[in-house]
């Protein structure tokens, strides 16, 4: 990386906005360029920086960006002024959601001071050398060999109930392997395994390709995004549901997404099926499997991952392993072993739909935690605690939730190996105190109580937003309508 | 090497100001901060295996514990 380096900065850095997330950036002056000397620079007022986080960190300064490309002249401050008369009712009333929830979120966590986020920085760096001299990051192998174990033991009994006819307990023996695997999978997406790169990526891309259908490479793409901003309903593409869900009400104003690098728009469709979206939840992520084959493939097909450096061949493996896939699962299993359209049908649904705890499991940490954003100068593990919850089990229960309950202590040391982190969160409780950051941990039936509640109440607001859909529209062509 | 862009070669070492990174930022450079050394990452984009999102949402900010945290300080060495 050290060749990529092209100075040193001095002092304490302060974070600009970065320009995907709509920051704006002051080219150097002729008499800048001439005279650079860090005194005349510093002096020069700080237009991106100083952003109020209450107006600027949010959607806000995204909508004003898309203005300043057209108009330039266009004030920023005006755009993001909550009381402004030019602004309709629905989108005041959205914004107004927006400042309670950043006011909610900025009296329960630390200010977000220099010192104070300083601070919070120090000792997340401290506990991180702790864990590493601990020996947390050493993988445990042993752990593995029983979850191998597991694996063969789910693949055998699929394959005995499929010989002797029992076509849906075959299928959901299936369905539970699959769940198994795909905890393995995320630990290698993270290199959370050997460590190695190459190896660890190898595993993940078995397991998501030739093994599941899916494609690991459209996972890590997102995931990383995801890992970074996370909970942010213009950057996280984990928190991107529409039509089906609006897990913020800033969804209603029709936001830009920076990852597909497109609207979402709330449409026909989002008013429809947002309203019942506490009701849907269960459902729609029973069938969430048929969905990301769809997202597999369009990764796969149209190369949206890495053409060069290491690597480079990853789709072309994971073509390959869909090919595997579909001829030992579509062919071998469910057209030559299974002997009727019904008892096949029956098969594939099932082992398809048994995957919704796990895909509970997936959006049950983030989708009932705050989605503001409070600006460039919160510090990242402050920002993930924020963001992210645990879920509570019983240590035997682990194998369940695949290490997917300790979510939070996992975006903060996304590295650690899976059976390492029940062991990692006693620290980072004892680091939360420390720093009086709230420590989010709700019990599995909680946190699902938790995000029904939250699915519940964007709807209720979704209900007095409907009476505004025309100015809704209204608004839609005016930001975007070029 | 010398930076593209730059009018002048400039030492790795170099205290480089704020307004100058703002600058070149405004120029479509990607740089963040990473352990104090400031890191134009534009001819190393294309090889990133993590993709040129995870990126671009560090451009302009100081990516020290994001990078430790997601890739062990050894892999982002290699990785180039």
């Amino acid at each position: 990386m050290t060749r990529y380096q092209i100075g040193m900065i001095e002092g304490s850095w302060k974070n600009f906005v970065p320009p995907i997330q709509g920051g704006t950036f002051r080219k150097l002056s002729m008499e800048e360029e001439s005279d650079s000397s860090a005194e005349s620079a510093r002096t020069s007022s700080e237009s991106t920086r100083n952003a109020s986080p209450v107006f600027d960190g949010n959607d806000s300064s995204l909508r004003s960006r898309r203005l300043l490309e057209d108009t330039d002249a266009a004030s920023v401050t005006s755009m993001s002024s909550v009381s402004s008369s030019a602004i309709p009712d629905d989108l005041a009333f959205l914004d107004s959601q927006t400042k309670q929830e950043i006011e909610l979120d900025l009296s329960k966590y630390p200010a977000l001071d220099p010192e104070v986020q300083g601070e919070i920085i120090q000792k997340y760096r401290l506990l991180s050398q702790r864990i590493q001299a601990e020996g947390l990051y050493e993988c445990n192998y042993t752990a593995y060999a029983w979850e191998a174990a597991r694996w063969s033991f789910l693949f055998a009994t699929m394959l005995l109930f499929l010989r002797i006819g029992w076509y849906c307990t075959s299928g959901a023996f299936l369905g539970m392997f699959w769940s198994q695997l795909v905890f393995a999978a995320h630990d290698a997406g993270h290199i959370a395994i050997t460590h190695n790169f190459t190896i660890d990526t190898l595993i993940g891309m078995i397991i998501a390709a030739p093994i599941g259908g899916l494609s690991l490479g459209w996972w890590k793409r997102t995931h990383n995004v995801h890992h970074i901003v996370t909970n942010s309903p213009e950057h996280d593409p984990d928190n991107q549901h529409l039509p089906v869900f609006a897990v913020n009400h800033r969804f209603f104003g029709n936001i830009w997404s920076t990852y597909h690098e497109r609207l979402l728009p709330y449409d026909a469709a989002a008013k429809f099926l947002v309203p019942f979206q506490a009701y849907m939840y269960y459902p729609v992520l029973a069938l969430g499997r048929f969905n990301l084959y769809v997202q597999s493939w369009k990764f796969l097909l149209q190369g949206q991952g890495p053409r060069k450096g290491i690597a480079w061949w990853h789709r072309y493996f994971e073509l390959a392993g869909n090919v595997v896939f579909w001829y030992w699962f579509g062919y071998l299993i469910v057209y030559k072993s299974i002997p009727t359209p019904w008892a096949r049908f029956g098969f594939v649904m099932i082992s398809h739909m048994i995957n919704m705890p796990l895909h509970v499991q997936l959006t049950v940490s983030h989708f009932a935690m705050s989605t503001t954003d409070l600006g460039p100068g919160e510090s990242f593990p402050m920002k993930m605690l924020r963001t992210t919850m645990d879920v509570d089990c019983p240590p035997w229960l682990d194998f369940f939730h695949g290490g997917l309950q300790f979510q939070a202590v996992h975006h903060l040391f996304p590295r650690v190996p899976r059976h390492n982190l029940r062991r990692v969160q006693k620290l980072v409780i004892e680091f939360c105190r420390e720093v009086e950051i709230p420590y989010a941990l709700y019990g599995f039936l909680d946190g699902n109580r938790e995000v029904i509640g939250k699915l519940a109440e964007v709807s209720r607001q979704a209900t007095i937003l409907s009476k505004c859909q025309r100015t809704v529209a209204e608004r839609g062509n005016i930001f975007h309508g070029h | 090497m010398t930076p593209k862009g730059a009018p002048q070669p400039r030492r790795r070492d170099a205290i480089l100001s704020p307004r100058e990174i703002e600058g070149l930022i405004a120029d479509g450079r990607y740089i963040f901060i990473l352990d104090k050394k400031v890191i134009k990452s534009d001819a190393w984009l294309s090889y990133h295996p993590g993709g040129l999102k995870a990126i671009q949402h560090m451009v302009g900010r100081d990516a020290t514990d994001e990078v430790t945290a997601y890739v062990s300080h050894l892999e982002a060495y290699q990785h180039r």
